[in-house]
């Protein structure tokens, strides 16, 4: 079982629990009614409204009942703690208020329901409704100061420490101010409180050490004094709880100094006294401050009491200053001993003889080889034998302790260099940007290599160049052109074919030199060329399409807007295919080449059947 | 692991942050304002629920401050403390006055004969049949229309035998059967949950009283054996007559006022 109690869910006070639970009810039900709808929807409407209140406070108090700890199942320890803490009695009656409560809620709408059936209008639902409601809250408001407490304990509960009861443990106790809480601050990291007044330690303290590779638990109790049970208080009680309950190793601290005010016999009247606490434990006696006073400097008869104390209980005695911090190691070691032989042996006698032993079984390898010296490279021996240092990691190790030791000091980029000619590089300032550019984009490591592979192969075809003569250039310029012909006219050919040829107007310029290389006078053709692109280009010429639109303008600026016809897939048909009376079936067949589709408007199936119009309501 | 008052301890090692006090001031001033801009810009439901909350806020300390200011006035009146020394059991009572409360008895023996009740709600609406009544249909074809469903609440006697259902003219639900009444004591002003005994009067029919339903404005007798009232000639009174205050149909309980 796990004894971590701050998962407990908050409780909140009566009057938020009833905000919560109304308002949830607001949010999460219907809320739109109107007189005028059916009553069954009406009473329908307000029987919800009313369960979901009821199972929504039977949600929050029921899960505050399941959450709690409950006495009975927890370990003993931990009831005994809980109960010094908060008085078993109160708390049983808060939760039984609460468990109370929520049958009463339950109730109280299981009536209203029941009435809400006979609801013959709007009015009563919701009068019904709110009745059923506010009696509700006011049970919640009478749990006012059962949530208030329940609210302060688990407030508490979520700050214990989480002390494993079956664990292993030690338990440090004494008389107060005996060194308890700094022998526990130097064993453990708990960080306990110390201060030189009686008490400040006041509720159980647990921290955590390592000993022999398993984790102990170190349990820091309030201070004892030597009076009867009866007259403790809380604070002590908690201490006495754990002493009671904990199977573990007691360390019993005796300040052999004085220096807490309580002389030895009575330091050893309260072990007497508490000693039916520690039956069927592992006890030590720690004698601290030993730095104030030595043990061999008390009492002979101090002594020998302690000794004969220690000899009648089976207990070993240990030497502690926490001041200089001298056997303290020690005493946890002796304790963890101790405990952990009682333990196994516990364990032994009380477990079935499969299960004896203490550690697990190790296996080991069967032809063991005997000697396995340390196998150290070569040449890392000749390095150590001269003596020398390894440069590299020498130096970064000496300026990372300069340089404020390890975390701190990272090791610069610039030692990750790899292959440099020259060393003295290495800790060259090199620009990331040169002239507005990233200098790591213009860097290509092998450009000597390709400049040179470069050079070296225009070389190679410079020797091989041999100068053509006039005939041979000739010859391939005809061939050249030929081909060129060639393609031409295939292309005109086919362009021509697929009638997008135009013959180029050929400009004015180039015929007037051609007619006058043929030796003929261009002039008067000149003129001709001009007079026919003039009428080509005129209003008159282009608009005589469409000069019956506008009869009074038709000189005037009409453009015809030229637009390209925009090709259709389907092929016209040819006129006189069709008769001018098609029947259906040919015009379906038409509708269908021209990919539209056409619906059935009166499909078979729908229009067949003895079933005239208005007979049934299905079909 | 943070244990125990590791909060305080904390703070106790560490301190405060140097600001905490500044801060604590300003949100305190701030507070003022923060709760007037919520008064300002809350609508519906939520500013409801403020408002009362502020009212009563208000409320309580207009007492309080009121409490204060009269505190030095000395109000004690001189005719109620007894003159003359008083043993202490009877430091805190107040001088009865028997012959009241002989006049009273006998006035209200007086009114019983007479059969008239001085009562707390003398005047109440008169009920319509519809209003009573739910008509239930019965019969093969649904055609009867003989029967009723009583939708008031309902006060059925212990030894009640239902008639065969199928003969049963009026139906009182057991949902809305009662038998247990908030009972109001005028004048020791205390409420006490006590059974019912019986349906005296109904003021609206008679055939209602018969029929035990509980209307506001309904007589009906109460076991008052807890309380512990006596007569005048010593005998304990167990059966005392109350009315009926609230309508039970719609608040789902019975509040009453004891006549006495």
């Amino acid at each position: 079982m796990n004894y971590n109690f701050k998962s407990l869910p908050a409780v909140p006070t009566a009057k938020e629990l009833i905000d919560i639970v109304l308002s949830k009810t607001q949010r999460k039900t219907p809320t739109e009614i109107h007189p005028q709808m059916q009553i069954s929807r009406i009473r329908k409407f307000y029987m919800r409204k009313v369960k979901f209140t009821q199972s929504t406070i039977e949600e929050k108090l029921g899960g505050m009942l399941e959450k709690f700890p409950k006495l009975d199942d927890i370990h003993p320890f931990y009831a005994d703690l809980m109960n010094v803490l908060y008085d078993k009695d109160h708390y049983k009656l808060a939760l039984g208020h609460v468990n109370k409560a929520n049958h009463m809620v339950e109730n109280v709408a299981k009536d209203y329901v029941r009435m809400l059936k006979y609801a013959d209008s709007l009015y009563r639902g919701k009068t019904l409704k709110k009745a059923a409601l506010g009696r509700m809250c006011t049970i919640l408001k009478k749990l006012t100061n059962s949530l208030t407490y329940l609210e302060e304990v688990r407030k508490h509960l979520s700050r214990l420490p989480n002390i494993d009861p079956n664990s292993r443990s030690l338990i440090i106790t004494g008389y107060p101010n005996v060194g308890k809480s700094s022998f526990m601050n130097l064993v453990t990291r708990a960080n306990v409180e110390v201060q030189p007044y009686a008490f400040t330690t006041k509720s159980l303290f647990v921290g955590h050490t390592d000993y022999d590779f398993i984790p102990w638990q170190v349990i820091d109790t309030p201070g004892l004094l030597d009076r009867p049970l009866e007259q403790r208080n809380t604070v002590e009680m908690q201490g006495i709880t754990a002493l009671a309950h904990l199977n573990s190793c007691i360390l019993f601290f005796i300040d052999i100094s004085e220096t807490c005010t309580y002389k030895i016999p009575e330091q050893i009247q309260l072990f007497r006294s508490i000693q039916p606490l520690f039956v069927n434990k592992p006890i030590g006696i720690v004698l601290t401050k030993t730095d104030i006073k030595k043990w061999e400097e008390v009492d002979l008869e101090h002594r020998n009491e302690i000794e004969s104390l220690a000899a009648e209980h089976k207990a070993f005695i240990a030497q502690v200053s926490n001041e200089n911090q001298d056997g303290v190691m020690n005493c946890r070691n002796l304790a963890c001993e101790q405990l952990k032989a009682f333990r196994s042996q516990f364990k032994s006698k009380h477990t079935t003889a499969t299960y004896t032993r203490a550690q697990p079984y190790v296996a080991m390898p069967k032809n063991q080889i005997e000697d396995r010296p340390v196998n150290i490279p070569e040449s890392v021996l000749t390095q150590m034998q001269s003596g020398e240092k390894s440069p590299f990691s020498q130096n970064i190790k000496e300026m990372q302790e300069m340089n404020g030791g390890a975390g701190v000091f990272y090791i610069p980029p610039q030692e990750h260099f790899v292959d440099l000619e020259d060393e003295d590089w290495r800790y060259d300032v090199m620009p990331e940007f040169f002239e507005g550019k990233n200098v790591m984009d213009y860097i290509d490591p092998d450009i000597m290599d390709k400049l040179n592979d470069l050079e070296k192969e225009e070389e190679v075809l410079d020797d091989a160049h041999v100068p053509l003569d006039y005939d041979e250039m000739r010859e391939i310029y005809e061939i050249r052109r030929k081909i060129f012909l060639r393609r031409k006219r295939i292309q005109q050919e086919s362009m021509i074919r697929k009638g997008t040829f135009k013959p180029k107007r050929k400009e004015w310029s180039d015929v007037r030199e051609g007619l006058e290389q043929l030796g003929i006078d261009p002039t008067p053709l000149k003129d001709k060329i001009k007079e026919k692109r003039k009428r080509e280009e005129s209003p008159e010429f282009t608009s005589n399409v469409d000069m019956d639109i506008d009869g009074d303008t038709g000189v005037e600026t009409i453009k015809k807007r030229f637009r390209t016809k925009s090709k259709s897939l389907v092929k016209a048909r040819k006129p006189g295919t069709i008769k001018d009376n098609p029947d259906r079936e040919t015009l379906k067949h038409m509708a269908k080449v021209a990919d539209k589709k056409h619906f059935d408007t009166k499909p078979k199936h729908l229009n067949t059947g003895k079933s005239g119009i208005g007979k049934r309501d299905y079909r | 692991m943070p244990q125990n008052e590791y909060i305080e301890l904390f703070q106790k090692r560490e301190g405060e942050r140097f600001d905490t006090s500044v801060k604590k001031r300003k949100r305190e001033a701030r507070e003022a304002h923060e709760t007037s801009t919520k008064a300002q810009s809350l609508r519906g439901i939520k500013a409801k629920l403020f408002n009362k909350e502020r009212y009563t806020e208000k409320a309580h300390m207009r007492k309080l401050l009121k409490a204060h200011d009269g505190k030095a006035v000395n109000t004690t009146d001189k005719d109620a403390v007894p003159e003359g020394a008083v043993p202490a059991y009877l430091l805190d009572r107040e001088g009865t006055n028997k012959t009241k409360i002989l006049s009273n008895m006998v006035k209200q023996k007086r009114k019983e004969k007479a059969g008239k009740w001085s009562v707390p709600i003398p005047k109440v609406k008169p009920m319509t049949d519809e209003e009573m009544f739910q008509v239930v249909k019965s019969g093969k074809r649904q055609k009867k229309v003989w029967k009723r469903i009583i939708n008031k609440a309902c006060f059925v006697g212990e030894n009640f035998v239902r008639k065969p259902p199928k003969m049963e003219r009026y139906i009182r639900p057991s949902g809305m059967r009662f038998k247990k009444a908030h009972v109001t004591h005028p004048e020791l002003q205390a409420t006490f949950f006590l059974d019912i005994i019986g349906v005296k009067k109904n003021p609206q029919s008679g055939l209602y009283t018969t029929l035990g339903v509980i209307t506001k404005g309904t007589i009906i007798e109460v076991n008052v054996s807890d309380l512990g009232l006596v007569t005048q000639g010593g005998k304990v009174v167990w059966g005392k007559y109350a009315q009926v205050t609230n309508n039970p149909e719609n608040d789902g309980c019975i509040n009453a006022v004891l006549l006495v």
